[in-house]
């Protein structure tokens, strides 16, 4: 075991680099058997954004991991449903258009090609059934001749490994037809429902094993599709059931239409449920992120968390109980990460801001800035006690709010004999302390030690795993370890260190997202300094910012697309006014993702809402990037007056 | 400080980083990037040592070999019977015939060997696969045959033009140009500084000049137009008040050479086989009092 | 192919002589557009307007018209010279007529090409990323006939990826979005060095050095950034190297015009046996983007030499 161990444990987190069958590999999430995969013969559509485990889960749930040749499957044992996984993609499915063919031929053609996906996928089933250690329980798989597909194609063969291989030229001549319409032949188009039961129905009649399964077809990244392509699906989530359900996985605001092909639309509960991945993994979020944390590591050969934390538990569906209710277990486990990452807040953060030259002189200048006005008996020095370390901390800010300084101090001497003082009464300390934490660090080399710990990493990354595995990454990159080999607790700074720099890392990302992705960039990169400027003033009057609200007006079309491809990549996240009855988009708040905040040295918190008038929020969304400047200068300039107010206020109240 | 100098500053760095770790500035140490930048924090000069670092220019062995590349199969080096661009790099390519065209060395007194045009044209032996048999010391250009039609003196830069005009009076090319009034005379550079070419073409009107790439006083790091973008008031003021803080400091560039380098170009630009002396001296300079970035 | 090249600071010395039968040219844009354009309306018998858009994925639009391949390969071969104004003409429009010369076997297309100068932006401190260039170009990832990838092969094949890097970081990631199994590839970036400035390769670096260090790029590789034939030659050593594994090479040409053309040569030559395919992100151009004019280039393509 070494250092670096540590760090690759959590290396590889984007499901592409894993492979498709995560047997073994892939821990079961905590609300696994919300999604009652036995009752379900309704389509689902997965929602969420990217790294919450999606496509991950939907691995899961198809033949590649479920008949992994790792896993011991009995005919009792075999899964009542089997997944077809497939993926839009985008390079292919968009030249599914044109004058080329007329639409109609565009739309079997289309389904042509997924016909044969599907297909090829069935087959792999079946050829994952006959593997050596298998043809005893399965024997009649082997045998299985699908003769209904010579109905469709008259020299198809029937035994299942030749026609997979047909199947793949077929793709291959689709391919080839699309590439040069001109010149080569038109295949035959193949109409997907008729074909893929007629398969079922023999597989079904010939293996008895398979006699009842249902097959479920799950289409990843749904959102790439082309209007009439969603169509189609959509009309194929409309006609699901046994034996032949279809799901799809789609970002937040994926589904750009509810039309199928004919007039009726698709309706949420009537045709299809919606499983929101992210608000799912919310509730167990801290244990599961725990769990991951300890699995991995000891997958790396560490002793860490409770021994229960094995592949046996986390990597099967039969114990999810036991994990969520297990006491022992969820503390232990828990416990465990917080060990290796601990947090250093309140009176520790307090007493480590005062020591150091940079942060306590800023401090001090923040003192200085109003004292300076007042007589020479009062010295910043006096407000900087090491005793009472959280209340000194939060005397800055006090000051700047105008409070007589002889008044504060003599609180801050109340405090500091034990005495009941208005920083607890009054609320100074819970009000302040954070606030004025994030304003000591603002210009500072080093990050706010807030962005330290276990339970930050949990909030920063809000329910995504991939966040919270890059957290990890990055912060294991300065692991030490005992003389026997154990993990060391990770020095808060180093944490927070890391912390910032993913920040970083996810923020360049918002780049590719997608078409608008520069503009999406912009968006979070003037959100980010508006926010942090709030937290910029000294006197911290009105708590920190991270969420805005549209208020007084409408938003352009153009905005409100750039706001809606915003909380598709989660850039931002929309929380609905709960006591607001209109659902408009216009009245919801939007929380700029906390993965953010490390990199602009602001709170993760959900701290205080700005009102951003609607003018305004267009010029946020798709202004040009004078305007975007113009609008970060503009609340920096009414900030600073308001805090010149604050001060003049003072004044006068002295003289 | 600002508070947003800390981003640039640290996004800078990070950068500097990625692009060693990369390869892209494949011949930077790592470790030495690190002393050099620690040297600019502990003068609490962090914001001078982020902008000499993001306009540092450092052409690493693949960059320098394309650059070479660019220069041969430009339109200024072919023929204007040239059927495509690679002919002149195809014909040198040849072992067996004779393409007609020599290359040489630019000698330099004050370089050893292993440097300048020596090394340019063992890159362009390995890279373009150009035969050596055409390649000959400056001193043998006399004794070639008659055949020969164009003479490619090469070197690694032109700063200033003396090097070459040195180079011609100690080996006196000047008789080999007489002695052949219809051949080509060209001189090739990876990079070169407008003001060198100007020096070069002004003192030998026979000479072509190609370059890889060219340099201008609009790429001095000072009273060029890469601070003149940064908007921020005074930008350029408070780092040269710093810059020569540090000059003075560790007496950057020595005596010869001077704080700004040679002939105060003051320029950016890095080979990784060495660096040419019209480079600000605090990227090069090495004395107990400087840890330089790259090497001289 | 081979690719002569004719450049100069000057159009009336050297380019005002060219004449050509046909021409080809794209929209209107900024000053070096029009200076292309005009070059080129006064050098051409005819001249027609021609674009790509990803909603008729087989068609180019000439003029009003609507031509698939062969239409194009037609209109072409009645022409004994023909230019494409590649300043003003997208990537993909260069690639559909040099396919459509090579179908209507033309011995050689001109391509017209003129540098910007002023192409820098302000830095602002409080980000070293601001050197991005654009804000609001939309780029949508979507395949080009016939140059598509056939996806039932790429799984077997050793599938590497060339991708060509220009100013904006922001393409380079986005395309890494589009296609997860680009993970297992073998990754090359091209950077054009010289750059029409130097200095200017530095931000091209710069931009994309995140995307290179997460996805593990071989070490970057370096031709001119107005080099067709250095870039067509890196091209074509990359798709050489490991021969005889039945390489695929996807170019991603998102860097500079004549590395375009380059990457379109590279395609037309390799369009057979799926040896090669496009992965290209459609970036909608704003008006007023780059200024003034630097450079002339004329990049004269042989056709008549097979690879």
């Amino acid at each position: 075991m070494n250092k670096l161990a540590a760090a690759q444990a959590f290396a590889k987190n984007r499901s592409e680099e894993g492979e498709l069958d995560l047997w073994g590999e892939f821990v079961v999430p905590l609300y696994f058997d919300k999604l009652s995969l036995d009752e379900i013969r309704k389509p689902i559509v997965f929602e969420g954004g990217r790294g919450c485990g999606k496509t991950t889960l939907l691995r899961y749930l198809s033949h590649a991991t479920q008949l992994s040749p790792r896993r011991q499957i009995t005919k009792d044992t075999l899964p009542k449903q089997l997944g077809l996984y497939l993926r839009a993609d985008t390079r292919y499915l968009r030249a599914f258009q044109g004058d080329a063919l007329e639409e109609g031929d565009w739309q079997k053609a289309f389904e042509h090609d997924l016909c044969l996906i599907i297909v090829g996928e069935l087959l792999s089933t079946l050829k994952a059934l006959t593997l050596p250690n298998r043809i005893a329980e399965f024997n009649e798989v082997q045998h299985v001749r699908l003769t209904s597909f010579t109905d469709f194609i008259g020299d198809a063969p029937v035994e299942p490994p030749a026609l997979l291989a047909h199947v793949k030229r077929m793709r291959n001549q689709l391919a080839m037809w699309l590439n040069n319409p001109e010149d080569e032949a038109k295949p035959r188009f193949l109409p997907l429902k008729q074909v893929i039961t007629a398969l079922i129905d023999d597989i079904r009649a010939q293996a008895p094993q398979l006699s009842s399964t249902v097959f479920f077809v799950f289409l990843d990244e749904y959102e790439n599709l082309l209007p009439y392509q969603m169509r189609i699906i959509n009309t194929y989530l409309k006609h699901s059931g046994d034996p032949l359900v279809f799901h799809v996985a789609t970002k937040r605001n994926g589904m750009a239409t509810r039309e199928t092909l004919s007039e009726e639309r698709i309706q949420q509960s009537h045709d299809f449920n919606v499983f929101d991945v992210e608000a799912h993994l919310e509730p167990d979020f801290q244990l599961f992120a725990a769990e991951l944390f300890c699995f991995r590591l000891r997958k790396k050969g560490f002793n860490v968390g409770p021994d229960a934390i094995s592949t046996e538990l986390l990597c099967s569906p039969s114990d999810l109980a036991q994990r969520r209710e297990n006491e022992d277990y969820k503390r232990s486990t828990v416990e465990a990460a917080r060990r290796i990452l601990p947090v250093r807040r309140g009176v520790e953060a307090a007493r480590s801001v005062l020591t150091q030259g940079g942060l306590r002189n800023k401090l001090k200048q923040q003192l200085d800035e109003v004292l300076g006005r007042a007589e020479d008996s009062l010295r910043a020095d006096l407000f900087l006690r090491d005793d009472v370390p959280i209340e000194s901390i939060c005397t800055g800010a006090l000051l700047h709010q105008g409070k007589d300084p002889k008044m504060v101090l003599s609180e801050l001497e109340k405090a500091a004999l034990g005495q009941m003082s208005k920083f607890k009464t009054a609320d100074w300390s819970h009000t302040y302390f954070q606030g004025c934490l994030y304003y000591l660090y603002l210009p500072q080399q080093k990050p706010c030690i807030l962005y330290a710990g276990f339970d930050s990493f949990i909030s920063i990354s809000k329910e995504n795993a991939r966040h919270f595995l890059e957290l990890c990454h990055l912060a294991m990159l300065n692991v030490e370890l005992t003389a026997e080999g154990d993990i060391m607790p990770v020095e808060p700074e180093l944490q927070a260190a890391a912390a910032r720099a993913a920040s970083a890392v996810f923020m360049k990302e918002t780049q590719g997202s997608g078409q608008y992705g520069n503009r999406l960039f912009h968006v979070a990169n003037t959100l980010g300094q508006i926010f942090r400027l709030s937290h910029a003033r000294p006197s911290q009057s009105e708590a920190e910012r991270t969420h805005f609200s549209v208020s007084s007006g409408e938003l352009s079309e153009e905005a409100s697309t750039i706001l809606s491809e915003c909380i598709k990549w989660s850039v931002l996240f929309e929380v609905k006014e709960t006591k607001v009855k209109d659902t408009k988009l216009s009245y919801a708040d939007f929380v700029l993702n906390p993965i953010f905040a490390p990199h602009f040295g602001i709170s993760y918190n959900k701290g205080r809402k700005l009102d951003i008038k609607a003018d305004d929020a267009t010029r946020l969304l798709v202004g040009s990037r004078d305007e975007m400047n113009m609008l970060v200068k503009g609340y920096q300039k009414t900030w600073k007056l308001d805090e010149g107010e604050q001060l003049s206020l003072f004044d006068q109240g002295k003289a | 400080m600002e508070r947003d100098e800390r981003l640039f500053i640290d996004g800078t760095k990070e950068r500097a980083q990625k692009l060693i770790r990369c390869g892209a500035w494949e011949g930077i140490d790592h470790g030495r990037f690190e002393s050099w930048f620690n040297q600019f924090v502990a003068r609490q000069k962090e914001l001078l040592g982020a902008c000499l670092l993001d306009n540092f220019i450092f052409r690493g062995k693949g960059q320098v070999e394309a650059l070479l590349k660019a220069a041969l199969c430009s339109p200024a080096m072919l023929t204007p019977a040239a059927k495509w661009d690679g002919e002149v790099v195809e014909a040198l390519g040849s072992r067996r015939v004779d393409p007609g065209i020599r290359l040489a060395p630019v000698i330099r007194l004050d370089q050893p060997p292993t440097k300048s045009g020596t090394y340019v044209l063992r890159r362009l032996a390995k890279s373009l696969r150009i035969q050596d048999k055409w390649m000959l010391w400056p001193q043998s250009l006399a004794e070639m045959p008659d055949s020969v039609h164009t003479i490619v003196l090469v070197d690694d830069f032109c700063g200033s033009g003396k090097q070459f005009s040195d180079f011609v009076t100690l080996t006196g090319f000047d008789e080999v140009m007489r002695a052949r009034p219809k051949c080509r005379i060209v001189y090739l550079t990876v990079a070169a500084h407008s003001c060198g070419i100007k020096k070069v073409q002004d003192e030998f009107a026979r000479v072509e000049f190609i370059a890889g790439e060219v340099l201008t006083p609009q790429h001095g790091f000072f009273g060029g137009e890469r601070l003149s973008r940064i908007k921020v008031d005074g930008i350029e003021e408070r780092l040269k008040t710093d810059y020569d803080a540090i000059a003075r400091e560790v007496s950057l560039g020595g005596k010869k050479i001077g704080p700004y380098g040679f002939e105060a170009q003051g320029l950016t630009y890095a080979f990784d086989h060495g660096t040419p002396n019209n480079t600000l001296p605090i990227y090069w300079y090495a004395s107990e009092d400087w840890t330089p970035l790259v090497n001289r | 192919m081979r690719v002569r090249t004719y450049s100069s600071t000057d159009e009336q010395h050297q380019f005002g002589a060219f004449r050509w039968d046909l021409a080809f040219v794209g929209d209107d844009l900024d000053e070096r557009s029009r200076a292309a354009i005009t070059l080129v309306n006064s050098a051409a018998k005819e001249a027609h307007q021609a674009a790509f858009t990803v909603e008729q994925p087989h068609r180019l639009r000439v003029g009003a018209n609507l031509l698939g391949p062969k239409e194009l390969a037609k209109l072409i071969g009645k022409a004994r010279s023909l230019v494409l104004e590649t300043t003003t003409l997208g990537t993909v429009e260069v690639l559909q007529f040099l396919r459509a010369a090579r179908d209507a076997h033309l011995d050689s297309v001109d391509c017209l090409y003129v540098e910007p100068k002023d192409y820098e932006k302000d830095t602002f401190l409080e980000s070293s990323w601001s050197r991005d260039f654009s804000l609001s170009d939309s780029h949508r990832v979507a395949g080009v006939p016939p140059f598509l990838p056939m996806q039932a092969q790429l799984t077997d094949r050793n599938v590497r990826l060339v991708a060509m890097l220009g100013y904006e970081s922001s393409r380079l990631a986005g395309v890494f979005e589009q296609d997860p199994e680009m993970v297992a590839w073998r990754k090359f970036a091209v950077v054009g060095v010289p750059g029409y400035s130097p200095g200017w390769e530095q931000n091209a670096l710069a931009n994309n050095v995140d995307t290179l260090d997460t996805h593990q790029f071989h070490p970057v590789r370096y031709c001119s950034a107005s080099s067709v034939s250095g870039a067509y030659d890196l091209l074509t050593q990359i798709h050489a190297e490991g021969h005889d594994e039945n390489p695929h090479t996807t170019v991603a040409p998102l860097g500079t015009k004549p590395h375009g053309i380059a990457a379109a040569m590279f395609l037309v030559d390799h369009s057979s046996y799926q040896q090669a395919s496009l992965l290209y992100d459609h970036p909608i151009r704003i008006k007023g983007r780059s200024s003034k004019v630097r450079r002339w280039h004329l990049y004269r393509i042989d056709l008549t030499r097979k690879p």
